[in-house]
């Protein structure tokens, strides 16, 4: 994408306008800038030198979108009435992206959380359980949940390990995150968080599996004993 | 010469006004003019161009239709209103009267 593509891109993204009105302008502004490239390549200019020309001619992108904005403004009711009107495209973006971002960050700060969960909680809880009871009965009896059973015991012995898992993953998320380019910061971030998010997912999923087999396991005793 | 922004703002629109009185003209033709009329000594950025054109349709004192240029490609062509030409007149009169005040005050300050 060149730079005038860029500047295109940015109203197209910038403008709070319907979407009627976003495609009009830009229509208009693409032919404005057609216009401007024939005069500079007639002038024999280059390829690069035409862009800059054309972009120091057109001016400062965020100024003209605010002064577009500025003329299509909306009163506040029918800003929140555009929400729900089948035009509003873009203002429902806007309030989307805020909401999907603050989802975000909420979810990932709970996923970062749901790290130490098993070390606050869970775990521990899991070692007063009769094993060797356990044992014979599950292998002879329920060799699925004996092979899940193996596997939270294993848990139990390193129940620090997610701790770590998760320190790491945020440490992980802070380097990539300073070392990106600018432009891909944020997007570096929205992912980590997303991360965040899916192990409290998986997290969620496996305690809760846990937990239902804990019970299980506690009826079968008795029912067996 | 570089006019001071809040200068421009009041000139603009009339120029932009009697520019289309002269014919209908897409804004690159607009912004193309006002640069010869003035001997290039109103060097307007053509971004900030739209903006205005779009406030003066708006408003009603101009109209834009597209038309066809080629096979594939159109402009916006903007043509002024009658409501359009009596803003033109109206303005008109007074940046006449502000002038003489400002050539007085001119006078006395060079």
């Amino acid at each position: 994408m060149n730079r005038l593509e860029e500047y295109i891109e940015l109203f197209s993204k910038k403008l709070h306008v319907s979407p009627t009105d976003r495609e009009r302008i830009l229509d208009e502004l693409r032919q404005h800038i057609e216009e401007c490239k024939l005069e500079f390549f007639s002038q024999g200019h280059s390829e690069k030198k035409v862009e800059d020309l054309v972009l120091k001619r057109l001016g400062d992108a965020k100024e003209i979108i605010h002064n577009f904005d500025v003329i299509y403004k909306r009163g506040s009711l029918a800003f929140m009435l555009d929400l729900f009107h089948k035009e509003g495209i873009a203002m429902r973006r806007t309030v989307l992206k805020t909401i999907d971002w603050i989802a975000t960050i909420i979810m990932g700060t709970l996923g970062f959380l749901a790290f130490w969960l098993p070390v606050i909680f869970v775990l521990p809880s899991l070692q007063g359980l009769d094993h060797e009871y356990n044992f014979k009965l599950e292998l002879n009896l329920f060799p699925f949940v004996y092979k899940v059973r193996e596997i939270v015991r294993f848990i139990e012995h390193v129940y620090w390990a997610p701790s770590i898992v998760g320190i790491l993953l945020v440490g992980l998320i802070i380097w990539l995150f300073y070392k990106s380019k600018s432009k891909l910061k944020y997007e570096v971030l929205k992912t980590g968080l997303t991360l965040l998010s899916a192990s409290l997912v998986i997290f969620g999923i496996f305690f809760l599996g846990c937990i239902g087999l804990i019970y299980f396991q506690i009826v079968m005793q008795l029912l067996l004993r | 010469m570089e006019f001071s922004k809040e200068i421009l703002k009041g000139i603009l629109e009339t120029l932009i006004l009697y520019v289309i009185s002269q014919g209908p003209k897409h804004g690159y033709l607009v912004a193309r003019t006002i640069g010869k009329m003035t001997d290039g000594k109103i060097e307007i950025q053509d971004g900030t161009l739209y903006p205005i054109l779009h406030r003066l349709e708006k408003k009603g004192l101009i109209t834009g239709s597209w038309v066809e240029t080629g096979q594939t490609r159109k402009r916006k062509e903007y043509t002024l209103t009658q409501q359009g030409k009596e803003m033109l007149k109206e303005q008109a009169g007074q940046w006449q009267t502000l002038s003489e005040i400002l050539t007085q005050v001119v006078e006395e300050v060079l």
